[in-house]
């Protein structure tokens, strides 16, 4: 007899013992766990592509303008820059509109971590927009890149502010795109306001020479208040 | 394991949805019986940690129910639940796999051993809208159970399954059961008849019984109604 005769022997010989609280056991193992990092890199992969083709549209416009010198690049990037705040507002506010706002705090990263996962991901992507739109613009038509930044700025955060706002309020949880709408009238207002408005506008233009870096970081600050209260809205159903 | 819920009680306004209700959950199934109405669906939120009680409080081993760490020991299935329009039913698993913090990796092969257990690998790959309420639901328990829970909440699980899903759906219930705590809402009585070690009857957001179902003599349909006629008679 052989060794493997043996072996197959002893196989049908002896059984091996039906594994008593297998699950149990296999429980009381704790598993890896995600860290924070880990998770808003995951979250960006649920970030929609229509969400990412705004932010390369803007950049686009900024590089290409500039490329081809048209003088009312800045103008453009001003007017569709609150288009990046609806789209991260339509991102996240995708839970309640579908749903899954319910699924979704029941998890250990619940909802407020995926909606502060997004308003960072969409803050973060939107400030790369702006590094580099504003020194192309800057070095193409003159002036400083933190200038033209500031300019841009100023309606987005106010934008933001007012969408933020609105979205918490029973009008906004009633519609979902109200933040497209508070963009466009934006967007127009600015295309609009050196027309029907020149006074107001070139007293705003001085105010932004001397004030302008001030306002920037005082809209920051409300614009981080009022994320901060978005998120704090999430923390309990219904 | 021990789940304690202590005269937890949630109020809206002038209604009160769930009046200061205790019991202690261990391991087994654990079937909650009311009818439309009665506060299980409050209840079970509360005991999920996604609402907050009014008063009261909810502890798994001393672990508080609005802690993450509460959270992470938790599977829940909602009554009614939606998904994003763009997700296939294993991109669906796989989300919640993320949110439950799982790993890529141990994500996607606890996802297919998921799928596949609620018989839904063949179509793992087509949008969940396509999908009849069943196989939603199917969906909907396959990412309740992704992280092992210790603690398994059920809100109507047996909602819109065929008679042959109900009863494949059961027995794994009775199955998780002997590792897990499940608690399972409904207002059929034959969906907990076979499987509840112990039950809970509701009523306008009382307990109106709680006990084993060996306690329960009779038959478990008639005890029930018997309950509520004799409600109805002191009211």
């Amino acid at each position: 007899m052989n060794k493997k005769e043996l072996k197959a022997m002893l196989n049908d010989a002896f059984y091996a013992p039906e594994p008593e609280e297998k699950q149990s056991f296999l429980k009381s193992f704790p598993p890896r766990r995600i860290t924070m990092v880990e998770f808003l890199l995951q979250q960006i992969s649920y970030i929609r592509i229509s969400s990412w083709i705004v932010f390369l549209a803007i950049v686009a416009v900024a590089i290409f303008g500039s490329a081809f010198g048209i003088g009312m690049t800045e103008d453009i990037v001003t007017m569709i820059m609150p288009f990046s705040v609806a789209v991260a507002m339509v991102e996240v506010n995708r839970s309640r509109k579908y749903n899954m706002a319910e699924l979704e705090m029941s998890t250990r990263f619940s909802l407020r971590s995926v909606v502060f996962a997004r308003m960072v991901i969409l803050g973060i992507v939107s400030i790369i927009i702006l590094a580099i739109s504003s020194p192309v613009i800057a070095g193409t038509f003159g002036g400083k890149a933190l200038q033209v930044a500031v300019r841009v700025l100023i309606p987005y955060l106010i934008t933001m502010i007012i969408c933020l706002r609105v979205e918490r309020s029973t009008l906004g949880r009633g519609n979902g795109y109200i933040s497209v709408v508070i963009a466009g009238a934006m967007a127009l207002f600015i295309s609009c306001a050196d027309s029907y408005t020149p006074a107001i506008i070139a007293c705003y233009r001085e105010l932004l020479a001397d004030w302008g870096l001030l306002m920037v970081i005082a809209l920051f600050a409300i614009a981080f208040y009022e994320q901060w209260k978005t998120v704090k809205t999430m923390e309990a159903f219904a | 394991m021990k789940l304690s819920v202590d005269r937890i009680t949630k109020q809206y306004k002038n209604k009160i949805a769930v009046d200061r209700v205790s019991f202690e959950l261990t391991e087994g199934v654990t079937g909650l019986l009311g009818a439309n109405g009665a506060g299980k669906t409050t209840l079970m939120r509360m005991m999920s940690g996604i609402l907050a009680p009014t008063s009261g409080e909810i502890r798994a081993d001393g672990i508080p129910a609005l802690a993450e760490n509460y959270r992470a020991m938790l599977g829940y299935l909602p009554q009614d639940f939606g998904y994003y329009p763009e997700f296939t039913a294993r991109e669906f698993v796989e989300y919640m796999a993320a949110l439950k913090g799982i790993e890529k990796r141990k994500a996607r092969r606890k996802t297919e051993e998921l799928l596949e257990m609620v018989g839904l690998s063949d179509v793992a790959k087509k949008k969940i809208k396509t999908f009849s309420g069943g196989m939603k639901q199917r969906v909907g328990i396959a990412q309740a159970l992704l992280n092992n829970p210790k603690i398994l909440i059920l809100d109507e699980p047996t909602a819109g399954l065929d008679p042959k899903e109900r009863v494949r759906f059961r027995t794994l219930i009775e199955e998780l059961g002997k590792d897990s705590i499940v608690l399972l809402s409904t207002h059929i009585v034959s969906d907990i008849e076979h499987i509840a070690d112990r039950l809970i009857m509701m009523r306008e957001g009382c307990i109106v019984w709680k006990g084993s179902q060996n306690e329960i003599s009779c038959d478990l349909e008639e005890f029930y109604l018997e309950k509520y006629e004799d409600l109805l008679v002191e009211a």
